[in-house]
């Protein structure tokens, strides 16, 4: 019992892969609705709800009911999908964990690959591993940390918060399942899901921003990738933000747009867009967008700034018949 | 552009191309990287070529020459795929770029944009050495060993990092070593605080930023340097007065004794002299980029004809002298050039020029570093 409550909080873990391979799990009427209703609440509210675990039959439920949201979350496909799911079910993993004895976190971390160190009451973690898995927050900032021979220094409570984006990162990479066969059953399941999820979705309230036409090509491009709810590089975003702010779109609107991110934290995008705005940050120049394959046609200007301005004048230079050959400069620092 | 016709371009190419067929590739898992080629008026041209072998790549840069080649700090499952996601990113090294033209450099009055001193060498080498030894080895634990340098055939050096370690890494994890080699986001508040009454802040013996705060000022209160930290003079005397007290303060986190009139001062001064400078934000994004194509190790570069030569050890190091490939001493017959103009400049031994509307003939190193520069054309 001890053990399948440990399985049925951490369903990730090693316990619980060699529990489904000895025993499987039972997808029946039960542990389906229930995957369902995990699904649906991680997909639609971005939080799988903590269950009230009683007898041991609930236990088995919540086992079946995680393999069979992920099932589904497979079905559906998309990238938008699986990484919403990952980032609910890693919340409820540091709900549980936060109540955990450092022993039993430090062995989940351990499974996870984050290898710790004691020294004296601090825990240590090697450095990679913490930047691997570092919450996207202030706080967290290595440049903050007390980092020596490759460890970084935790305090009381973090490792629970590192392991919980360890578990976001895992479930980002495993899903969606390759098998493809999966039980009929599930397959009708999913229909339900989208009905549900559809209610949810449309309830909620989207904010974009719509590319003027004045935009360089390859901003276009950006907010439709992001529209298309891809998460975009990171480099990506710091350009579009640039760009956003320089073209005058307010700091709010441009954390908004963003929004659409499966990966969304506000309080991150708030933090780095404000950051961005406050130091000025110039717009990388067209060779530089280029080499960060962000440049989607060599439309003439040197700089995506300048594309709205002139623009027109390419319109016309065409009319005319005379468009001269397109210059294109590179940028030729280092 | 223009200056130069396309006999200076086809010397050296020709050139290049005869170093190519005398030299062995030696890059690390070649079939695994992306390609680029440059040529006279790009640093790329084109990019997504791959190699299956270091004798393939030999053959390429002998006969196809380009003026630049780089390489993927990426490695993937198929590097020729496009777009980028086809490709299949399979891990990366762990790159800094370290240019002179990042130092802002008082030598540049001398010489102008675009050329080369022994000030800017040392300078970007004594960068790149407080990165290993202040940062990367001590820091993040990493052994020389895992580190390869390389000059970047022209303004700096490139260190690459290759370990597992730092493979996986995404932009974000690279990003966050970028800002921690700069102490950019150093949280300030953070960093002295009050307790009680009591002024608290970095202690000796801790690590990260606030142990070499610590350390670097108990290091200029020794040495009676406090000047160069932004602390007032008056302030100063008053700490040597009581070096020992304010020591002792150190060791346990105690700022008491010291207390800093404008922290804000102290604060830049010391984060400056204690940060690696890797540039603007966009130089800066060289590291962050795990998909971003460098100068192959030990290939020429086109501005200059130097190699991008590897090293292993740094101080010892003379870019100007170790990089050339070409004869230095005139053994070969010279080449003759017509000089437009340039400054003076080093190369092994000897410092040639200043030169203006200028023609002479010049050992093959020499004259192929002006053409290369577009500032002297064949006479
Ligand atoms: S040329 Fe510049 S503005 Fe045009 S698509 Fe490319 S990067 Fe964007
Ligand atoms: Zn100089």
């Amino acid at each position: 019992m001890v053990e399948l409550e440990f399985i049925a909080k951490y369903p990730f873990s090693k316990e619980a892969r060699e529990f489904v391979e000895e025993k499987g799990v039972k997808i029946d009427f039960d542990s389906i609705e229930k995957g369902v209703t995990r699904a649906v609440k991680a997909l639609g509210d971005g939080e799988v709800p903590k269950p009230a675990i009683v007898a041991e039959k609930d236990l088995r439920n919540e086992v079946a009911s995680y393999a069979v949201a992920r099932m589904i979350v497979s079905i559906l496909g998309g990238k938008y999908l699986v990484n919403k799911y990952a980032v609910a079910e890693s919340k409820r993993a540091h709900a549980f964990l936060k109540t955990e004895k450092k022993e039993v976190v430090k062995g989940i971390a351990q499974q996870l690959g984050i290898k710790t160190a004691e020294e004296g009451n601090a825990l240590l973690m090697n450095a990679f591993d913490y930047l691997r898995s570092t919450p996207r927050d202030v706080s967290y900032k290595l440049v903050n940390r007390d980092v020596s021979a490759g460890l970084v220094r935790l305090k009381e409570g973090e490792l629970a918060r590192v392991i919980s984006e360890a578990v976001r990162k895992r479930i980002e990479t495993e899903l969606p399942l390759k098998a493809k066969n999966f039980p009929p059953e599930v397959v009708k399941a999913v229909e339900e899901v989208k009905e549900k999820l559809k209610e949810k979705m449309s309830a909620a309230p989207q904010a974009r921003i719509v590319a003027s036409e004045d935009y360089a090509p390859c901003i276009k491009k950006l907010l439709e990738d992001l529209k298309a709810s891809e998460n975009l590089p990171h480099t990506a975003r710091f350009c579009l933000a640039v760009y956003l702010l320089n073209v005058t779109v307010k700091a709010e609107d441009v954390i908004k747009i963003f929004a659409s991110a499966p990966d969304y934290n506000e309080q991150t995008t708030r933090y780095q867009v404000e950051y961005a705005k406050n130091k000025g940050y110039k717009m990388p120049g067209c060779a530089m967008m280029d080499l960060y394959g962000l440049c989607t046609q060599k439309c003439g200007v040197k700089n995506p700034l300048s594309y709205g301005k002139k623009r027109e004048r390419f319109v016309k230079q065409n009319e005319s018949e005379n468009a001269k050959e397109k210059k294109f400069e590179w940028d030729d620092r280092y | 552009m223009q200056l130069v016709a396309s006999n200076e371009q086809e010397f050296v190419l020709k050139k290049f191309s005869e170093h190519y067929s005398r030299s062995a590739q030696s890059v690390r898992k070649i079939s695994e990287r992306e390609f680029g080629f440059g040529g006279w008026d790009k640093k790329i041209e084109s990019r997504h070529a791959s190699f299956m072998n270091n004798d393939e790549l030999k053959s390429y840069l002998v006969r196809n020459t380009p003026l630049y080649i780089s390489y993927s700090v990426a490695f993937y499952e198929f590097p020729e795929a496009r777009p980028m996601e086809k490709k299949n990113w399979k891990g990366a090294e762990l790159v800094f770029d370290l240019d002179a033209d990042h130092l802002q450099l008082a030598c540049i009055a001398k010489h102008g944009k675009g050329w080369v001193c022994d000030e800017c060498i040392n300078a970007v080498k004594s960068e790149t050495m407080k990165l290993i030894e202040e940062f990367l080895v001590p820091d993040f634990g990493l052994k020389k060993e895992e580190m390869s340098i390389n000059f970047s055939g022209n303004r700096g050096f490139h260190v690459h990092v290759s370990s597992d370690e730092v493979s996986g890494l995404d932009g974000y994890a690279r990003r966050e070593v970028v800002d921690y080699i700069m102490g950019t986001g150093l949280d300030e508040a953070g960093v002295f605080y009050k307790e009680g009454t009591r002024m608290r802040g970095p202690k000796l013996g801790e690590g990260g930023w606030r142990g070499k705060i610590a350390r670097t000022f108990a290091e200029k209160l020794e040495e009676q340097k406090l000047n160069e930290l932004g602390i007032h003079t008056r302030t100063i005397n008053r700490f040597y007065e009581k070096k020992k007290e304010v020591a002792e303060g150190l060791a346990n986190g105690n700022w008491d004794v010291i207390h800093l009139p404008k922290p804000e001062e102290f604060w830049r001064e010391i984060s400056a002299k204690l940060k690696v400078n890797l540039g603007d934000q966009i130089d800066q994004m060289v590291t962050p980029d795990a998909t971003k194509l460098i100068r192959v190790p030990d290939s020429l570069h086109g501005e200059t004809g130097l190699a991008a030569r590897k090293t292993s050890n740094l101080e010892k190091f003379d870019a100007l002298k170790d990089a050339a490939v070409f004869d230095l001493n005139g053994k070969t017959n010279g080449v003759r050039v017509k000089v437009m103009k340039a400054p003076a400049f080093r190369l092994g031994e000897q410092t040639f020029g200043p030169y203006e509307n200028y023609t002479l003939t010049l050992p093959e190193a020499a004259a192929i570093y002006l053409i290369c520069k577009k500032a002297a054309v064949l006479a």
